[in-house]
């Protein structure tokens, strides 16, 4: 386990990497990891909020949908190029690629919206670019988030 | 840290983060709502999407009974998160003053 004191200014560090129990009680721990590992101005602002939003939709969705998988799940941050990336990986799994997942229609009347599907669209409007990997039984999903411009450019 | 209670005025006060985890317990709390209702969002910091289902759910049970929600002092983080959603669209929803 790593533990960091939270970084002031920077906009590279090497990559922080933290194992969670697969239940959303860890989401508390989670948090206080991103807060951390991001630039303190970050942590507090639209960049913080899209990363741990993005993290939390991802992890909760594998706790969700493979409540059965062994293993912790392994959340790797990283700064790089005035970028933040970040890995979230669930060492045995069923694949699941979140990038093809379907778009919710959010014009639709309120009668006919439903709770709950939005989290992956989320993600998707509030990062820059989002990628899967799933070998052996991993998977692993991406996302890269620019620090210096709080619109993303994802859509 | 999360907290959900109702102040004289009727108006339910969020404080804190409503993630996945803070969900039921906010769950339980809003189940008890059955007036229109104004949320005031002035210590909220953060919502998911589960979150966001919450208030969905809360705000057609609200609707079928011919009243709904109204979301007031909202932070620019979480009204992003609303119009990414679509729900600005959906409750009514007052911008916290900048």
């Amino acid at each position: 386990m790593i533990q960091r004191a939270p970084v002031a200014g920077r906009t590279s560090m090497p990559p922080a990497r933290q194992e969670f129990p697969r239940s959303f009680a860890a989401l508390e721990a989670i948090h206080a990891f991103v807060v951390a590992h991001l630039p303190v101005r970050d942590a507090r602002g639209a960049v913080g909020y899209a990363v741990f939003m993005a993290i939390e939709e991802l992890f909760t969705n594998m706790v969700k949908y493979n409540p059965v998988g062994t293993g912790l799940i392994r959340i790797e941050l990283a700064l790089e190029g005035g970028m933040v990336a970040c890995h979230v990986i669930d060492p045995d799994s069923e694949r699941f690629d979140p990038t093809a997942a379907a778009e919710v229609d959010i014009d639709r009347p309120v009668a006919e919206r439903q709770p709950g599907g939005l989290g992956l669209q989320l993600v998707k409007r509030m990062v820059d670019s989002l990628s899967y990997d799933y070998t052996g039984r991993r998977s692993t999903i991406s996302f890269v988030r620019r620090l210096s411009d709080p619109v993303p450019k994802m859509r | 840290m999360f907290d959900i209670t109702c102040g004289d005025a009727g108006v339910v006060a969020l404080k804190g983060r409503l993630d996945a985890a803070e969900c039921p317990r906010a769950q339980q709390f809003l189940d008890t709502v059955h007036d229109p209702a104004m949320l005031d969002f002035s210590g909220l910091e953060y919502i998911s999407s589960a979150g966001l289902g919450l208030l969905l759910a809360l705000h057609k049970r609200l609707l079928a009974k011919g009243g709904g929600l109204r979301l007031i002092n909202v932070n620019k983080y979480i009204c992003d998160v609303f119009r990414f959603s679509g729900f600005d669209r959906v409750f009514k929803v007052e911008p916290a003053a900048a």
